[in-house]
């Protein structure tokens, strides 16, 4: 016994001088019921995040149900058989620890930071609301209310939000990325009580969540703790994911215009990327580090000729999502200087856009962009709470543990010509759409 | 036995874990002193620093905002160097920074990669040693703090908030604010400026933090790079400013201000955060107006719906300790909400708190610090402030067990002693009313 004891020690001690090197001491395993459990561990201060994601958010949600997803995580709040309306932002309180949750495509996520003898009360009341939600009619009116006021805030009110709602539905003609994670409004207002429940019965079981908790907690009690509160949780048969994929496009120019006061002059250009999962992987590392090249800072190319050479822009910048569970986009984005006219823009950024493709990249861009990055990602996940959502948003969109992890070297590896293959393979051709968002005074100015 | 070596450390991690503290090592290398928290899972580091006594409450008589104005220079151009250079090398060499002061402290805060801290470190000495700025700068800081001056005349909370303190400290260096005055800015010359390092920073009131992944070599490095050349005593420390007891005040201070909502702070004394009362004051103000499950809270937004919100908070610096509250309600209301704060203070101060009050309380109060806790700055901040306030490395367990220990009994005893609802003093910005 004490033999076998000594080994097992050994083991856990060699593991942990491997995890000495520069990375997150990570920890993954699997409870009996499916649960999937990433330990992250960190003795620097007294605190914790816990973090559950289900793999399930908006692009779940039912023909015609848009923003059960989101709503069912205010619902989430309300009560479960076993602690009514109230009790769990009173435990939350009581704990002094910060709670919230958020709604993606791909996932949906609750979280809280504690002192970590709080994690235990956590985990209990995490687990409880995981098969046990159990709202009452008069909360789920109110969180109706809530969620619609949300709609309000940032769509009904909002010319950018409004935009952003047009160009997705515009861009994905068969991914549920063209459907708003808040819904569609005449949908909202139409969802009942037994949708949201459906959503939550098809959805919420150990088998389709990830549990990353990062922080000062020992990995053999938190182990315990898991299997103590989630292991309890009855694993159910899971539906598999549909989605439909993208169909052939036509090498077609989408142009979307919007004028008004509010939203400001601005020119975005998108283009299709491949994602993480499903991607070539050397490709997605590429257009991480061409995100970098392209169009982040004073060293950007796009910042180069459009605001210091042409004078034409006054900011820039470059966008990527590889994270998602299907592909999304890559997009470019310039506001134009005050007196300029949004074609001469448009026109300058494509140009070089073009330029950028046939010229390529030097070995000294490419040096500058890796370093950059890594710097910008250690920074990132030297918090915790964004380790945690690192972790735990991807995992539940579909990508492992081993791929989440190979990105930053894999990206210290890209060459030169890796990058200019892929400008060539995804930049050649024009974008697949353009927004062009004007002010409604350089509308007067320009009749 | 290398095996029961690690047998042994595997059962101290997990018995150490059984009671979650920081890991606070101190380190000492050429007569300073610093607590470090090592972390090697990123190569990222946090540096912190603060000088004591380098707050606006020092700055010379007719030149308030010398702090102020120096903090917002730090990071301009030199007269060697411009403006625009300076942000490039700190861009390449991924350093964030932040400067904070307020009446008693001056406090720095660095982020930079590990493979940079040499490089970052040597930049970052430049900056202190090289305070002769750019005149350009100079000139356009000048006109800039006038401005955010200015903002303490538009604001109405700002307003309202400056003007309580305005009234209880009259005549004390915490009646001004500590981004000085108008009138104090225009007199700062240049000299005062570029001196101000070597006058105000000083080995004696300096105090160092430092997180991430550093080893002691690394944290020698740091203090032989930045901190060999300072001088040893500051002329300053030797200026003892007088404590003050924040005065009541007899009735309102009224300032006039054409808004829709008026704003109230009020003010109430308050004992020292190194005062044996010091956290039975923690725990009643909590249970009164901290957060929104207070009976301030409950009383004035859930129950009566009169403000968006109300809260109170304690205040301890160097040279004075107290309550401040402050809420915003129509102009027709304010009173009505008044005499609600004046009856809760009295209603605490007569029948204390309750068993499950401080049994919430103290499960509150032992726990909502590890919020702050989830970056590096955050635990460099927090270690930092412990630091500045005297506390040992183990002022997490010290704080809870304290904390912990109060009882029902002691608690509204205190509340008897110290809550007055007639110590309370207000000031209000916003329309006046037909009395």
């Amino acid at each position: 016994m004490s033999r076998f004891l000594s080994l097992f020690f050994i083991i856990i001690f060699l593991q942990s001088n491997v995890y000495s090197l520069n990375k997150p001491k990570t920890q993954m395993f699997t409870l009996k019921n499916g649960l999937n459990v990433l330990h992250v561990h960190n003795d620097r201060a007294p605190v914790v995040v816990h973090m559950i994601c289900y793999a399930a958010g908006s692009a779940e949600d039912m023909m015609g149900k848009s923003g059960t997803a989101h709503y069912l995580e205010h619902l989430m709040f309300r009560g479960t058989v076993k602690h009514p309306d109230g009790e769990f932002m009173k435990m939350i309180h009581e704990n002094g620890a910060a709670s919230n949750a958020f709604t993606v495509y791909d996932s949906t996520c609750y979280h809280q930071v504690a002192e970590p003898s709080r994690l235990e009360t956590l985990m209990k009341f995490e687990a409880d609301r995981m098969s046990n939600l159990a709202p009452n009619d008069q909360a789920f009116a109110k969180e109706q209310q809530v969620v619609l006021e949300e709609y309000e805030a940032r769509i009904g009110n909002r010319k950018g939000g409004q935009l952003s709602f047009a160009v997705n539905a515009s861009f994905f003609w068969q991914r549920a990325y063209g459907r708003p994670v808040l819904g569609w409004k005449h949908e909202i207002d139409k969802i009942t009580k037994q949708d949201v429940l459906d959503y939550y019965k098809k959805w919420y079981m150990p088998n389709n969540a990830f549990l990353v908790v990062a922080g000062d907690i020992e990995f053999l009690k938190f182990k315990k703790l898991t299997e103590e509160y989630y292991g309890r949780v009855p694993k159910r048969v899971l539906p598999a994911r549909m989605r439909l994929a993208e169909p052939q496009h036509f090498g077609e120019t989408v142009r979307i215009e919007m004028r008004d006061q509010q939203i400001g002059c601005q020119v975005q250009m998108i283009f299709d990327a491949p994602n993480l999962r499903l991607g070539d992987k050397k490709d997605v590392y590429a257009l991480l580090i061409l995100e970098h090249i392209i169009g982040d800072g004073s060293k950007s190319k796009l910042y180069k000729s459009l605001v210091e050479e042409e004078k034409i822009a006054q900011s820039v910048y470059a966008f990527y999502e590889p994270y998602n569970y299907q592909p999304y986009s890559f997009g470019v984005v310039a506001t134009p200087k005050c007196s300029i006219d949004i074609k001469e823009l448009e026109y300058a950024m494509k140009a070089s856009m073009k330029r950028i493709v046939r010229q390529g990249v030097t070995e000294e861009d490419l040096e500058y962009s890796k370093k950059q990055l890594k710097f910008l990602y250690y920074k990132h996940i030297s918090d915790l709470y964004a380790q945690t959502r690192h972790y735990a948003s991807q995992l539940s969109a579909g990508l492992n543990l081993v791929d989440i992890e190979a990105v930053t070297s894999g990206i210290l590896d890209i060459k030169v010509e890796d990058i200019n293959r892929t400008l060539n393979k995804y930049f050649k051709n024009d974008p697949r759409m353009t927004v062009v968002t004007v002010t409604s005074q350089k509308i007067e100015d320009a009749v | 036995m290398r095996i029961f070596f690690c047998l042994l450390c595997l059962i101290a991690n997990t018995c150490a874990a059984e009671f979650s503290g920081f890991n606070i090592k101190e380190f000492s290398h050429g007569g300073i002193k610093g607590w470090t928290i090592k972390d090697s899972s990123v190569p990222y580091v946090a540096l912190g620093f603060s000088f004591a006594k380098a707050g606006s409450s020092y700055n010379p008589k007719g030149k308030e905002g010398l702090s102020a104005y120096f903090a917002y220079l730090m990071f301009r151009g030199r007269k060697d160097k411009s403006r625009h250079e300076i942000t490039k090398t700190l861009d390449d060499l991924y350093v964030s920074y932040s400067v904070h002061w307020d009446y008693d402290q001056m406090t720095f805060f660095f982020n930079f990669p590990k493979e940079n801290m040499e490089k970052s470190l040597q930049f970052i000495a430049y900056l202190f040693e090289n305070t002769d700025f750019d005149d350009k700068d100079i000139k356009e800081i000048r006109n800039y703090l006038p401005g955010d001056a200015y903002v303490d005349y538009t604001d109405a909370n700002v307003l309202a908030k400056r003007g309580i303190l305005k009234k209880i400290f009259k005549g004390h260096p915490y009646a001004i604010s500590s981004n000085g005055t108008v009138a104090g800015i225009q007199y700062i010359r240049p000299q005062d400026l570029s001196s101000f390092a070597g006058r105000y920073f000083k080995r004696d009131n300096l105090k160092v933090s430092i997180v991430g992944d550093m080893n002691e070599e690394d944290n020698k490095f740091v203090i032989d790079t930045l901190f060999k050349k300072i001088g040893v005593e500051n002329g300053q420390s030797k200026l003892q400013l007088t404590k003050i007891t924040p005065r009541t005040l007899k009735k309102p201070y009224f300032i006039v201000k054409d808004v829709p909502q008026s704003v109230v702070y009020f003010s109430h004394p308050s004992p020292d955060n190194n005062s044996k009362d010091w956290f039975k004051a923690v725990v009643l103000n909590h249970i009164l107006g901290e957060g929104d499950r207070s009976r301030l809270w409950r009383e004035v937004r859930d129950r009566k719906g009169l403000v968006y919100g109300i809260n109170t908070g304690l205040n301890s610096y160097e040279l004075a300790s107290f309550l401040l509250g402050n809420f915003s309600t129509t102009t027709e209301r304010v009173e009505q909400v008044m005499a609600i704060v004046k009856e809760k203070f009295k209603a605490m101060k007569n029948q204390g708190i309750t068993p499950n009050e401080l049994k919430e309380a103290k499960s509150y109060l032992t726990g909502y610090y590890a919020q702050d806790l989830v970056s590096l700055g955050g635990i460099l901040s927090t270690i930092q402030d412990a630091k500045m306030m005297g506390l040992g490395m183990d002022f997490v367990e010290q704080q809870s067990k304290l904390i912990n220990s109060l009882t029902l009994k002691e608690i509204n005893e205190f509340a008897k002693s110290w809550l007055d609802e007639n110590k309370l003093s207000y000031c209000i910005a916003g329309r006046k009313t037909e009395r």
